[in-house]
Protein backbone atom coordinates (compact mmCIF):
# COMPACT_ATOMS: atom_id res chain seq x y z
CA UNK A 1 0.00 0.00 0.00
CA UNK A 2 2.60 2.70 1.31
CA UNK A 3 6.12 2.85 -0.69
CA UNK A 4 8.42 0.93 1.30
CA UNK A 5 10.44 3.67 3.40
CA UNK A 6 13.54 1.19 4.46
CA UNK A 7 15.47 3.81 2.71
CA UNK A 8 14.80 6.31 4.65
CA UNK A 9 16.93 8.12 7.36
CA UNK A 10 16.63 10.77 9.23
CA UNK A 11 18.78 14.15 8.92
CA UNK A 12 18.23 14.31 5.64
CA UNK A 13 16.54 17.75 4.90
CA UNK A 14 13.22 17.14 2.78
CA UNK A 15 12.70 20.93 3.13
CA UNK A 16 14.65 23.74 3.17
CA UNK A 17 13.30 27.31 3.89
CA UNK A 18 15.14 29.97 3.60
CA UNK A 19 14.43 34.28 4.30
CA UNK A 20 10.86 33.69 3.08
CA UNK A 21 8.36 36.58 2.68
CA UNK A 22 4.85 36.74 1.43
CA UNK A 23 3.01 39.69 0.27
CA UNK A 24 -0.69 39.36 -0.91
CA UNK A 25 -1.31 41.05 -4.70
CA UNK A 26 -4.77 41.91 -3.93
CA UNK A 27 -3.97 43.98 -0.66
CA UNK A 28 -0.48 44.42 -0.72
CA UNK A 29 -0.61 43.22 2.49
CA UNK A 30 2.96 41.96 3.61
CA UNK A 31 1.86 38.15 5.47
CA UNK A 32 5.04 36.26 6.29
CA UNK A 33 8.33 38.48 6.88
CA UNK A 34 12.19 36.64 6.67
CA UNK A 35 11.15 33.11 7.80
CA UNK A 36 13.78 30.57 7.56
CA UNK A 37 13.75 26.72 9.04
CA UNK A 38 14.21 23.38 7.52
CA UNK A 39 12.95 19.92 8.22
CA UNK A 40 14.45 16.60 8.10
CA UNK A 41 12.91 13.66 6.26
CA UNK A 42 9.89 11.23 8.12
CA UNK A 43 9.79 14.72 11.01
CA UNK A 44 6.61 16.51 11.98
CA UNK A 45 7.24 19.95 12.18
CA UNK A 46 3.89 22.10 14.00
CA UNK A 47 3.94 25.64 12.90
CA UNK A 48 2.36 27.62 15.83
CA UNK A 49 0.63 30.81 15.88
CA UNK A 50 -1.93 33.25 16.68
CA UNK A 51 -4.69 33.16 14.50
CA UNK A 52 -4.33 35.31 11.45
CA UNK A 53 -0.93 35.51 11.75
CA UNK A 54 0.09 33.60 8.44
CA UNK A 55 0.98 30.22 9.16
CA UNK A 56 -1.69 28.86 6.07
CA UNK A 57 0.30 31.26 3.82
CA UNK A 58 3.40 29.48 5.00
CA UNK A 59 1.64 25.88 4.26
CA UNK A 60 0.11 26.89 1.12
CA UNK A 61 2.99 28.93 -0.52
CA UNK A 62 4.89 25.87 0.08
CA UNK A 63 2.69 23.20 -1.82
CA UNK A 64 1.44 25.25 -3.85
CA UNK A 65 -2.20 25.96 -3.69
CA UNK A 66 -1.06 29.48 -2.67
CA UNK A 67 -0.33 30.68 -6.77
CA UNK A 68 2.23 33.39 -8.20
CA UNK A 69 -0.46 35.50 -9.13
CA UNK A 70 -1.92 35.53 -5.81
CA UNK A 71 1.32 36.57 -4.25
CA UNK A 72 4.56 37.82 -4.55
CA UNK A 73 7.25 35.30 -3.07
CA UNK A 74 10.59 36.27 -2.07
CA UNK A 75 13.58 33.76 -0.66
CA UNK A 76 14.11 29.92 -0.90
CA UNK A 77 12.22 27.27 -1.00
CA UNK A 78 13.59 24.25 -1.30
CA UNK A 79 11.80 20.63 -1.51
CA UNK A 80 13.45 16.98 -1.75
CA UNK A 81 16.91 16.64 -3.02
CA UNK A 82 16.04 18.33 -6.40
CA UNK A 83 16.41 14.92 -8.20
CA UNK A 84 13.02 13.30 -8.57
CA UNK A 85 9.52 15.09 -8.20
CA UNK A 86 8.36 15.17 -4.48
CA UNK A 87 4.83 14.14 -4.16
CA UNK A 88 2.51 16.83 -1.78
CA UNK A 89 -0.80 16.25 -0.45
CA UNK A 90 -3.14 18.56 1.71
CA UNK A 91 -5.42 17.35 4.48
CA UNK A 92 -7.93 20.35 5.08
CA UNK A 93 -9.07 22.44 8.06
CA UNK A 94 -12.24 21.37 6.99
CA UNK A 95 -13.15 17.71 5.17
CA UNK A 96 -13.87 18.71 1.71
CA UNK A 97 -15.32 15.44 0.85
CA UNK A 98 -17.28 15.20 -2.35
CA UNK A 99 -20.93 14.81 -0.61
CA UNK A 100 -22.28 12.90 -4.12
CA UNK A 101 -19.14 10.17 -3.71
CA UNK A 102 -19.13 7.26 -1.15
CA UNK A 103 -16.00 7.17 1.68
CA UNK A 104 -14.24 4.59 -0.87
CA UNK A 105 -14.59 6.93 -3.98
CA UNK A 106 -13.61 10.00 -2.08
CA UNK A 107 -10.56 8.39 -0.72
CA UNK A 108 -9.61 7.23 -4.22
CA UNK A 109 -10.37 10.49 -5.74
CA UNK A 110 -6.54 11.99 -5.77
CA UNK A 111 -5.40 8.76 -7.46
CA UNK A 112 -8.42 9.02 -10.32
CA UNK A 113 -7.15 12.59 -10.49
CA UNK A 114 -3.89 11.77 -11.12
CA UNK A 115 -5.04 9.45 -13.96
CA UNK A 116 -4.29 5.82 -11.97
CA UNK A 117 -6.20 2.94 -12.97
CA UNK A 118 -9.55 2.84 -11.62
CA UNK A 119 -9.55 -1.19 -9.92
CA UNK A 120 -6.45 -0.26 -8.65
CA UNK A 121 -7.22 2.92 -6.80
CA UNK A 122 -10.20 1.43 -5.50
CA UNK A 123 -7.98 -1.44 -4.39
CA UNK A 124 -5.14 0.85 -2.51
CA UNK A 125 -8.24 3.20 -0.97
CA UNK A 126 -9.56 0.06 1.11
CA UNK A 127 -6.25 -0.39 2.33
CA UNK A 128 -5.65 2.98 3.41
CA UNK A 129 -9.35 3.11 4.94
CA UNK A 130 -8.91 0.32 7.05
CA UNK A 131 -5.54 1.82 8.25
CA UNK A 132 -7.65 5.25 9.27
CA UNK A 133 -10.08 2.39 10.91
CA UNK A 134 -13.17 3.11 8.75
CA UNK A 135 -13.54 -0.29 6.59
CA UNK A 136 -17.00 -0.97 7.56
CA UNK A 137 -18.29 2.46 6.40
CA UNK A 138 -16.53 2.14 2.54
CA UNK A 139 -20.29 2.45 1.16
CA UNK A 140 -21.47 5.35 3.29
CA UNK A 141 -21.59 8.96 2.02
CA UNK A 142 -20.28 12.30 3.65
CA UNK A 143 -23.70 13.01 5.32
CA UNK A 144 -23.49 9.55 6.70
CA UNK A 145 -20.21 10.52 8.94
CA UNK A 146 -19.37 12.39 11.95
CA UNK A 147 -17.02 15.21 11.28
CA UNK A 148 -14.55 13.09 13.07
CA UNK A 149 -14.89 10.20 10.83
CA UNK A 150 -14.73 12.53 8.14
CA UNK A 151 -11.68 14.17 9.08
CA UNK A 152 -10.16 10.23 9.12
CA UNK A 153 -11.29 9.80 5.44
CA UNK A 154 -9.53 13.48 4.90
CA UNK A 155 -6.30 12.22 6.13
CA UNK A 156 -6.97 8.57 4.44
CA UNK A 157 -7.67 10.65 0.72
CA UNK A 158 -4.20 12.00 1.22
CA UNK A 159 -2.44 9.32 2.48
CA UNK A 160 -3.49 6.79 -0.55
CA UNK A 161 -1.28 9.46 -2.19
CA UNK A 162 2.05 8.16 -0.78
CA UNK A 163 2.80 11.72 -0.02
CA UNK A 164 6.80 12.48 0.28
CA UNK A 165 5.47 15.60 2.25
CA UNK A 166 2.08 15.89 4.08
CA UNK A 167 0.62 19.19 4.65
CA UNK A 168 -2.13 19.18 7.68
CA UNK A 169 -3.96 22.88 8.03
CA UNK A 170 -5.84 22.90 11.44
CA UNK A 171 -6.72 19.30 10.79
CA UNK A 172 -8.51 19.50 14.12
CA UNK A 173 -9.49 22.26 14.96
CA UNK A 174 -13.51 21.37 14.31
CA UNK A 175 -13.06 18.66 16.12
CA UNK A 176 -15.06 18.57 20.17
CA UNK A 177 -12.32 17.16 22.81
CA UNK A 178 -12.97 13.88 22.81
CA UNK A 179 -13.17 13.33 19.35
CA UNK A 180 -9.87 15.59 18.91
CA UNK A 181 -7.76 13.18 21.19
CA UNK A 182 -8.93 10.21 19.40
CA UNK A 183 -8.32 11.49 15.87
CA UNK A 184 -4.89 13.32 16.68
CA UNK A 185 -3.85 9.97 18.34
CA UNK A 186 -4.63 7.99 14.86
CA UNK A 187 -3.13 10.88 13.16
CA UNK A 188 0.27 10.90 15.44
CA UNK A 189 0.31 6.65 15.02
CA UNK A 190 0.16 6.91 11.11
CA UNK A 191 2.82 9.68 10.51
CA UNK A 192 5.15 7.86 13.05
CA UNK A 193 4.80 4.42 11.64
CA UNK A 194 5.01 5.53 7.70
CA UNK A 195 7.69 8.10 8.55
CA UNK A 196 6.08 10.57 6.39
CA UNK A 197 7.49 14.21 6.37
CA UNK A 198 4.81 16.35 7.78
CA UNK A 199 3.86 20.26 8.43
CA UNK A 200 0.87 21.14 10.31
CA UNK A 201 -0.42 24.18 11.41
CA UNK A 202 -2.12 24.55 14.74
CA UNK A 203 -2.65 27.80 17.15
CA UNK A 204 -2.67 24.64 20.09
CA UNK A 205 0.87 24.39 21.87
CA UNK A 206 -0.69 21.30 23.32
CA UNK A 207 -1.37 20.00 19.85
CA UNK A 208 1.26 20.75 19.02
CA UNK A 209 3.53 19.07 21.53
CA UNK A 210 1.62 16.21 21.25
CA UNK A 211 2.26 16.02 17.58
CA UNK A 212 5.42 17.56 16.48
CA UNK A 213 9.29 16.34 16.79
CA UNK A 214 9.75 20.44 16.04
CA UNK A 215 7.98 23.67 16.44
CA UNK A 216 8.10 26.56 14.97
CA UNK A 217 6.54 29.69 17.05
CA UNK A 218 5.50 32.44 14.72
CA UNK A 219 4.68 36.12 15.52
CA UNK A 220 1.68 37.74 15.24
CA UNK A 221 1.24 38.74 11.44
CA UNK A 222 3.06 39.25 9.47
CA UNK A 223 4.31 36.03 10.47
CA UNK A 224 8.28 35.91 11.24
CA UNK A 225 9.54 33.46 13.59
CA UNK A 226 9.59 33.88 17.34
CA UNK A 227 11.29 30.95 18.46
CA UNK A 228 12.35 27.10 17.41
CA UNK A 229 11.43 24.38 19.63
CA UNK A 230 12.93 20.69 19.43
CA UNK A 231 11.25 17.77 20.81
CA UNK A 232 9.91 20.41 23.54
CA UNK A 233 7.80 18.88 25.78
CA UNK A 234 5.12 20.33 27.20
CA UNK A 235 6.19 20.35 30.95
CA UNK A 236 9.23 21.75 29.39
CA UNK A 237 8.30 25.10 28.52
CA UNK A 238 8.67 28.38 30.34
CA UNK A 239 5.06 29.48 32.63
CA UNK A 240 5.66 32.51 30.77
CA UNK A 241 5.95 31.02 27.22
CA UNK A 242 3.19 28.33 27.83
CA UNK A 243 0.79 31.92 28.88
CA UNK A 244 1.84 33.05 25.61
CA UNK A 245 0.86 30.00 23.44
CA UNK A 246 -2.51 29.50 25.08
CA UNK A 247 -3.36 33.02 24.31
CA UNK A 248 -3.67 31.92 20.76
CA UNK A 249 -6.52 30.01 21.41
CA UNK A 250 -8.70 32.94 22.91
CA UNK B 1 -47.20 5.85 7.03
CA UNK B 2 -50.99 6.42 7.71
CA UNK B 3 -50.48 10.06 7.51
CA UNK B 4 -49.26 9.31 3.73
CA UNK B 5 -52.61 7.67 2.96
CA UNK B 6 -55.10 9.88 4.19
CA UNK B 7 -53.36 12.82 1.94
CA UNK B 8 -53.71 10.23 -1.08
CA UNK B 9 -57.35 9.26 -0.07
CA UNK B 10 -58.50 13.44 0.12
CA UNK B 11 -56.57 14.11 -3.11
CA UNK B 12 -58.28 10.86 -5.19
CA UNK B 13 -61.53 12.23 -3.58
CA UNK B 14 -60.91 15.99 -4.59
CA UNK B 15 -60.80 14.95 -8.00
CA UNK B 16 -63.74 12.34 -8.13
CA UNK B 17 -66.05 14.87 -6.68
CA UNK B 18 -64.92 17.02 -9.27
CA UNK B 19 -65.34 14.84 -12.17
CA UNK B 20 -68.94 13.87 -10.98
CA UNK B 21 -69.78 17.30 -10.47
CA UNK B 22 -68.73 17.73 -14.27
CA UNK B 23 -70.29 14.95 -15.10
CA UNK B 24 -73.52 16.02 -13.41
CA UNK B 25 -73.37 19.48 -15.15
CA UNK B 26 -72.99 18.25 -18.29
CA UNK B 27 -75.57 15.45 -18.64
CA UNK B 28 -78.15 18.42 -16.91
CA UNK B 29 -76.81 20.23 -19.71
CA UNK B 30 -76.49 23.02 -16.86
CA UNK B 31 -73.53 24.42 -19.22
CA UNK B 32 -73.83 22.73 -22.75
CA UNK B 33 -71.37 19.78 -23.29
CA UNK B 34 -70.16 20.97 -26.70
CA UNK B 35 -68.03 23.48 -24.45
CA UNK B 36 -66.62 21.25 -21.77
CA UNK B 37 -67.15 17.55 -23.01
CA UNK B 38 -68.69 14.89 -20.69
CA UNK B 39 -65.80 12.76 -18.21
CA UNK B 40 -67.85 9.43 -19.45
CA UNK B 41 -67.84 10.28 -23.14
CA UNK B 42 -64.14 11.59 -23.13
CA UNK B 43 -63.18 7.74 -21.49
CA UNK B 44 -65.04 6.27 -23.83
CA UNK B 45 -63.18 8.46 -26.99
CA UNK B 46 -59.81 7.35 -25.31
CA UNK B 47 -60.69 4.25 -25.44
CA UNK B 48 -61.96 4.53 -28.97
CA UNK B 49 -58.80 6.55 -29.94
CA UNK B 50 -56.73 3.77 -29.46
CA UNK B 51 -58.64 0.69 -29.88
CA UNK B 52 -59.10 2.10 -33.74
CA UNK B 53 -55.51 2.76 -33.26
CA UNK B 54 -55.90 5.89 -35.02
CA UNK B 55 -53.89 7.76 -32.66
CA UNK B 56 -50.57 5.58 -32.93
CA UNK B 57 -49.54 7.65 -36.07
CA UNK B 58 -50.12 10.76 -34.03
CA UNK B 59 -48.32 9.61 -31.14
CA UNK B 60 -45.05 8.63 -32.93
CA UNK B 61 -45.13 12.21 -34.68
CA UNK B 62 -45.12 13.86 -31.71
CA UNK B 63 -43.13 12.03 -29.53
CA UNK B 64 -40.37 11.93 -31.87
CA UNK B 65 -40.64 15.56 -31.88
CA UNK B 66 -41.00 16.27 -28.38
CA UNK B 67 -37.81 14.08 -27.50
CA UNK B 68 -35.59 15.51 -30.30
CA UNK B 69 -36.28 19.07 -29.50
CA UNK B 70 -35.89 18.01 -25.63
CA UNK B 71 -32.83 15.99 -25.94
CA UNK B 72 -30.72 18.22 -27.73
CA UNK B 73 -32.33 21.50 -25.44
CA UNK B 74 -30.71 19.08 -22.36
CA UNK B 75 -27.71 18.20 -23.76
CA UNK B 76 -26.58 21.76 -25.44
CA UNK B 77 -28.17 23.66 -22.13
CA UNK B 78 -25.75 21.37 -19.59
CA UNK B 79 -22.49 21.65 -22.00
CA UNK B 80 -23.20 25.40 -22.48
CA UNK B 81 -24.38 25.83 -19.18
CA UNK B 82 -21.25 24.35 -17.73
CA UNK B 83 -18.91 25.81 -19.97
CA UNK B 84 -20.43 29.29 -19.57
CA UNK B 85 -20.75 28.66 -15.69
CA UNK B 86 -16.46 28.29 -15.20
CA UNK B 87 -15.40 30.86 -18.02
CA UNK B 88 -16.54 34.80 -17.25
CA UNK B 89 -15.56 35.23 -20.56
CA UNK B 90 -18.02 33.01 -22.36
CA UNK B 91 -20.56 33.78 -19.59
CA UNK B 92 -19.97 38.12 -20.89
CA UNK B 93 -20.58 36.98 -24.23
CA UNK B 94 -23.48 34.36 -23.58
CA UNK B 95 -25.60 36.06 -20.87
CA UNK B 96 -27.19 38.42 -23.36
CA UNK B 97 -28.58 35.80 -25.46
CA UNK B 98 -29.98 34.22 -22.59
CA UNK B 99 -31.94 37.18 -21.52
CA UNK B 100 -32.93 37.98 -24.66
CA UNK B 101 -34.01 34.76 -25.57
CA UNK B 102 -35.72 34.08 -22.08
CA UNK B 103 -37.72 37.49 -22.75
CA UNK B 104 -38.73 36.24 -26.24
CA UNK B 105 -42.27 35.12 -26.89
CA UNK B 106 -40.69 32.55 -29.26
CA UNK B 107 -44.52 31.71 -30.36
CA UNK B 108 -44.68 35.23 -31.80
CA UNK B 109 -41.52 33.93 -33.82
CA UNK B 110 -43.26 30.83 -35.21
CA UNK B 111 -43.91 31.74 -38.46
CA UNK B 112 -40.96 33.11 -39.11
CA UNK B 113 -38.92 29.69 -38.26
CA UNK B 114 -41.09 28.43 -40.76
CA UNK B 115 -40.05 30.49 -43.38
CA UNK B 116 -36.22 29.81 -42.12
CA UNK B 117 -36.89 25.56 -41.52
CA UNK B 118 -39.97 24.38 -43.49
CA UNK B 119 -43.24 23.31 -42.50
CA UNK B 120 -41.95 19.43 -41.39
CA UNK B 121 -40.43 18.42 -38.23
CA UNK B 122 -37.55 20.68 -38.03
CA UNK B 123 -39.01 24.29 -36.97
CA UNK B 124 -41.13 22.14 -34.27
CA UNK B 125 -37.80 20.73 -32.93
CA UNK B 126 -36.52 24.14 -33.06
CA UNK B 127 -39.35 25.30 -31.60
CA UNK B 128 -39.40 22.75 -28.64
CA UNK B 129 -35.37 24.04 -28.60
CA UNK B 130 -36.13 27.38 -28.17
CA UNK B 131 -38.93 27.41 -25.32
CA UNK B 132 -36.92 24.70 -23.01
CA UNK B 133 -33.37 25.31 -23.38
CA UNK B 134 -33.13 28.52 -21.19
CA UNK B 135 -34.29 27.23 -18.08
CA UNK B 136 -31.82 24.17 -17.99
CA UNK B 137 -29.31 26.97 -19.43
CA UNK B 138 -29.45 29.25 -16.58
CA UNK B 139 -29.86 26.81 -13.50
CA UNK B 140 -27.16 25.18 -14.82
CA UNK B 141 -25.05 28.03 -15.44
CA UNK B 142 -25.84 29.42 -11.23
CA UNK B 143 -25.01 26.24 -10.38
CA UNK B 144 -21.68 25.83 -11.76
CA UNK B 145 -21.13 29.97 -11.14
CA UNK B 146 -22.04 29.14 -7.43
CA UNK B 147 -19.41 26.51 -6.97
CA UNK B 148 -17.92 25.62 -3.76
CA UNK B 149 -14.64 26.88 -4.24
CA UNK B 150 -12.75 24.71 -1.24
CA UNK B 151 -14.10 21.98 -3.73
CA UNK B 152 -12.00 23.20 -6.16
CA UNK B 153 -9.10 23.92 -4.20
CA UNK B 154 -8.91 20.52 -3.35
CA UNK B 155 -9.11 18.87 -6.20
CA UNK B 156 -6.09 21.19 -7.78
CA UNK B 157 -3.94 19.88 -4.49
CA UNK B 158 -4.29 16.61 -6.19
CA UNK B 159 -3.31 18.13 -9.32
CA UNK B 160 -6.37 17.73 -10.84
CA UNK B 161 -7.00 18.90 -14.79
CA UNK B 162 -9.53 21.00 -15.73
CA UNK B 163 -12.28 18.07 -17.46
CA UNK B 164 -11.93 16.07 -14.60
CA UNK B 165 -12.81 18.82 -12.44
CA UNK B 166 -15.52 19.61 -14.67
CA UNK B 167 -16.42 16.15 -14.87
CA UNK B 168 -16.01 15.10 -11.00
CA UNK B 169 -17.03 18.12 -9.13
CA UNK B 170 -18.71 20.94 -11.07
CA UNK B 171 -20.83 18.73 -13.11
CA UNK B 172 -21.93 15.97 -10.12
CA UNK B 173 -22.96 18.88 -7.91
CA UNK B 174 -25.05 20.70 -10.60
CA UNK B 175 -27.27 17.50 -11.28
CA UNK B 176 -30.08 18.89 -8.55
CA UNK B 177 -29.91 22.25 -10.55
CA UNK B 178 -30.16 20.69 -13.95
CA UNK B 179 -32.90 18.34 -13.31
CA UNK B 180 -34.83 21.14 -11.57
CA UNK B 181 -34.41 23.17 -15.27
CA UNK B 182 -35.66 20.23 -16.68
CA UNK B 183 -38.78 19.44 -14.62
CA UNK B 184 -39.51 23.67 -15.49
CA UNK B 185 -39.22 22.99 -18.72
CA UNK B 186 -41.02 19.78 -19.41
CA UNK B 187 -44.80 21.63 -19.29
CA UNK B 188 -43.36 24.45 -21.69
CA UNK B 189 -42.32 21.12 -24.13
CA UNK B 190 -45.12 20.15 -24.65
CA UNK B 191 -46.83 23.56 -24.68
CA UNK B 192 -44.17 23.85 -27.56
CA UNK B 193 -45.28 20.39 -29.21
CA UNK B 194 -49.05 21.06 -29.43
CA UNK B 195 -48.51 24.31 -30.49
CA UNK B 196 -46.12 23.74 -32.95
CA UNK B 197 -48.33 21.17 -34.44
CA UNK B 198 -51.54 23.52 -34.78
CA UNK B 199 -49.59 24.98 -37.51
CA UNK B 200 -48.42 21.72 -38.92
CA UNK B 201 -50.38 19.26 -41.32
CA UNK B 202 -52.03 15.85 -41.07
CA UNK B 203 -50.20 14.63 -38.16
CA UNK B 204 -49.10 14.86 -34.34
CA UNK B 205 -51.39 14.69 -31.15
CA UNK B 206 -51.70 18.91 -31.61
CA UNK B 207 -52.69 19.01 -35.06
CA UNK B 208 -55.58 16.79 -33.83
CA UNK B 209 -56.24 18.76 -30.87
CA UNK B 210 -56.26 21.95 -33.50
CA UNK B 211 -58.52 19.96 -35.48
CA UNK B 212 -61.17 18.33 -33.19
CA UNK B 213 -61.67 21.98 -31.67
CA UNK B 214 -62.36 23.52 -35.08
CA UNK B 215 -65.24 21.03 -35.33
CA UNK B 216 -66.54 21.58 -31.90
CA UNK B 217 -65.78 17.61 -31.56
CA UNK B 218 -65.49 18.60 -27.62
CA UNK B 219 -64.93 15.24 -26.15
CA UNK B 220 -62.09 14.05 -28.28
CA UNK B 221 -60.40 17.07 -27.97
CA UNK B 222 -60.76 16.56 -24.04
CA UNK B 223 -59.68 12.91 -24.31
CA UNK B 224 -56.62 14.54 -26.27
CA UNK B 225 -55.87 16.40 -23.26
CA UNK B 226 -56.18 13.35 -20.73
CA UNK B 227 -53.44 12.05 -22.78
CA UNK B 228 -51.61 15.04 -22.85
CA UNK B 229 -51.70 15.19 -19.20
CA UNK B 230 -50.92 11.81 -18.26
CA UNK B 231 -47.57 12.06 -20.57
CA UNK B 232 -47.12 15.02 -19.17
CA UNK B 233 -46.97 13.36 -15.51
CA UNK B 234 -45.50 10.10 -16.39
CA UNK B 235 -42.19 12.15 -17.89
CA UNK B 236 -42.53 13.85 -14.13
CA UNK B 237 -42.29 10.93 -12.53
CA UNK B 238 -39.57 9.62 -14.37
CA UNK B 239 -37.47 12.65 -13.53
CA UNK B 240 -38.53 11.86 -9.94
CA UNK B 241 -36.64 8.34 -10.23
CA UNK B 242 -34.19 9.79 -12.17
CA UNK B 243 -33.17 12.14 -8.80
CA UNK B 244 -33.83 9.52 -6.38
CA UNK B 245 -31.08 7.58 -8.23
CA UNK B 246 -28.52 10.07 -8.50
CA UNK B 247 -29.03 12.13 -5.48
CA UNK B 248 -29.28 9.20 -2.94
CA UNK B 249 -25.99 11.12 -1.38
CA UNK B 250 -28.90 13.87 -0.67
CA UNK B 251 -30.93 11.33 1.31
CA UNK B 252 -29.24 9.56 3.89
CA UNK B 253 -31.15 6.05 4.13
CA UNK B 254 -29.15 4.59 7.13
CA UNK B 255 -28.43 6.02 10.56
CA UNK B 256 -26.38 8.28 10.71
CA UNK B 257 -23.26 7.88 12.95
Amino acid sequence: MFRKRKDKQYNIAMLKIKNLSIRYRSTGQLAVKDVSFDLDEGRILAILGPSGCGKTTILNTISGLLSRQEAMVEGEISVGNGTSKIKMTTVFQEPRLLPWRNVLQNVSYGLEAKGDNKKEALERSRKVIASVQLQKFEDYFPAQLSLGMQQRVNLARALVCNPDILFLDEPFSALDIETKANVQALFKKILTKKKITSIFVTHNIKEATVLADKIIVLSKGPASIENILDKKKLNEIPKEALNYFESFDE
Amino acid sequence: MQKNFNDRLISLLSVFIFVMAWQIIARLKVVDPVYIGQPLEILKESFNFFASGEIYEHIVASGVTFFLGFSVAILFGVTLGLLTGTNRTLYNIVSPYIFAIHSTPIIALFPLIIIWFGVGIEAKVVIIFLMTVVPILANTIDSARSMDASLIKMAKSFEAGKLFVLKTIIFQASVPYILSGIRVATGRAIIALIISEFYGYGKGVGYLVSFYGQTFQTDKLMSLVLLLILFSFSILKAINIAEQRLLKWKQPDSEHI
